[in-house]
């Protein structure tokens, strides 16, 4: 089975993790079903790479397998052409928990609208409300989950990173055999802390807007979509560099 | 579960008629639910309900699996889950983000349908009026619509095949106006999610009427629709004079929990 998606994750990704390899090839067959079957699956696949003085830069590439219970509730809102209206958050509900931990519902469906430019996964630099953000805390996975850990906020500090914007590094569509759209998003955060900061999680957050015109009202809100437990910890030296990017890949049938 | 043989997978590939096919193997969507709960990736389904009634007795009835979500369905997903916009005004099918209209008309706006790319952002799935599935009274516009056509559904449908007009004249029927959806949540052992558009529709022809097409259609935004999903129904569905046909357009979502 001729398949350039798989066969990169296969390279870039550690060969000796048995694991990661496994699901790869999990992943290879969803890839071909979802074809068949003409089902949408966005498939997440994170890279961090870190760049520290005097050392040669080290790159771990892994399947994300974190989506959250507001990507599955975005999702559902956007399949279903339904709105969120519940006013409680979890197991049934219609609903999102933004990052500061408020339900939010609406009777109206919310949106990322200007995704490239400001909103979606798009974030200005020193700002860390939506985009790519990235923690030290080691609480285990949930699908619960609505913030990080203990995310590194931005600045100079103890644990603290310089974010850069955070921006689609590019969008591609790869014909036969995948049949695949794939946004990277990137964002690239330096340390200037005075010390190691040893990174252990990494998380998406969708500004989304509310709102129509009809009724004179909008609302942002800041939900987290997805969130990873690194496979294994990244230790960002003081002047050192860490790339984290987001391959989000939508698969099409064709 | 047994899985296919990947040479029996291969086989079926991209043709609608091999789509066709592939939607109705059950072990094949056991294997698609089982990887996607192993990757926690999110497991979608659909399903066509349909029924026919005359004085309170069922007549016929259906429920299919649909799967045949289109390529502006597939665009609008991939707009909002990828957080990225349009890329082409001008051009609808492999390798472009666009969203193509009822009219055949291509728009690419930044997001095809959340946005009317002019004065602002009106959307409200659940509301008539709105950029919405929900329809009313005698309305063809958008929402449930069904029709005569039996070519089998292609990625790239925009468009019921034929419709059937809103009516009491020969091979009419009378559009009902759509509820909002009912969701129901199924707990532990299954998780799934299920939101269920429905519409009636009464035949007040004279005539007897045969139902090939299903398509769930959206209101983009004033005078723009499209249609996201299109249904071929196995055999047809006879809707005698003075019956009523009610189809419902069920989507399901597994959760991890």
């Amino acid at each position: 089975m001729n398949n350039k998606l798989i066969d990169k994750l296969i390279i870039e990704t550690d060969g000796s993790n048995a694991e990661q390899q496994a699901l790869i090839k999990k992943l290879s067959r969803l890839q071909e079903i979802s074809k068949k079957l003409w089902i949408p699956v966005p498939v997440g696949i994170v890279t961090y790479k870190v760049e520290n003085p005097n050392q040669p830069p080290i790159q771990h590439k892994q399947i994300s397998m974190s989506w959250t219970r507001n990507m599955y509730n975005w999702m559902m809102m956007h399949i279903g052409f339904v709105n969120l209206a519940d006013a409680t958050f979890g197991s049934g509900k219609f609903s999102f928990k933004d990052t500061g931990g408020t339900v939010q519902s609406s009777t109206t469906p919310a949106f990322t609208l200007y995704s490239q430019v400001a909103d979606g996964l798009y974030c200005a630099t020193g700002v860390i409300t939506s985009g790519i953000v990235v923690g030290i805390g080691t609480g285990a996975e949930s699908f619960n989950s609505y913030q990080l850990g203990t995310i590194c906020t931005n600045g100079t500090g103890l644990n603290q990173f310089s974010y850069n914007a955070c921006g689609l590094d590019s969008l591609t569509w790869a014909g036969t055999p995948d049949f695949t759209w794939t946004a990277s998003w990137k964002r690239i955060l330096n340390n200037n802390s005075g010390n190691t900061i040893v990174v252990t999680e990494s998380g998406l957050i969708f500004k989304i807007y509310y709102g129509h015109a009809y009724a004179g009202a909008s609302q942002y809100v800041y939900i987290l979509v997805n969130r990873d437990l690194l496979a294994s910890a990244e230790n960002v030296l003081d002047a050192g560099q860490l790339t984290v990017a987001y391959d989000t890949v939508m698969i099409f049938p064709e | 579960m047994e899985a296919l043989r990947d040479s029996e997978v291969d086989k079926i590939i991209n043709t609608g008629i091999f789509h066709a096919e592939a939607v109705k193997d059950e072990k094949l969507w056991d294997e698609f639910k089982s990887l996607s709960l192993d990757l926690h990736l999110p497991v979608t389904e659909s399903f066509w309900k349909m029924e026919v009634t005359k004085n309170g007795k069922v007549l016929d009835s259906k429920r299919e699996r649909s799967a045949s979500w289109l390529r502006n369905f597939y665009n609008q997903i991939t707009h909002q889950t990828l957080s990225v916009d349009g890329t082409s005004a001008a051009n609808f099918g492999a390798g472009y983000l666009s969203a193509k209209n009822i009219s055949a008309a291509i728009t690419a706006t930044l997001t095809p349908f959340g946005d009317n790319g002019s004065s602002g952002f009106y959307c409200n799935y659940e509301t008539a009026g709105f950029q919405s599935i929900r329809a009313a009274a005698g309305s063809t516009t958008h929402g449930i619509l069904v029709g005569l056509g039996v070519t089998p559904v292609s990625f790239e449908n925009y468009k019921i095949e034929t419709l059937v007009a809103n009516g009491v004249g020969g091979g009419q029927l009378s559009y009902q106006a759509m509820d909002a959806p009912i969701n129901i949540w199924v707990g532990t052992p299954t998780f799934e999610y299920t939101m269920a558009w429905f519409r009636y529709m009464n035949n007040n022809s004279g005539g007897a009427i045969t139902i090939n097409e299903v398509v769930l259609q959206i209101l983009k935004y004033v005078g723009t629709n499209a249609v996201m999903e299109r249904h071929i129904i196995a055999g047809g569905l006879l809707v005698p004079d003075t019956a009523q046909l009610r189809c419902d357009y069920q989507m399901v979502v597994t959760f991890l929990e």
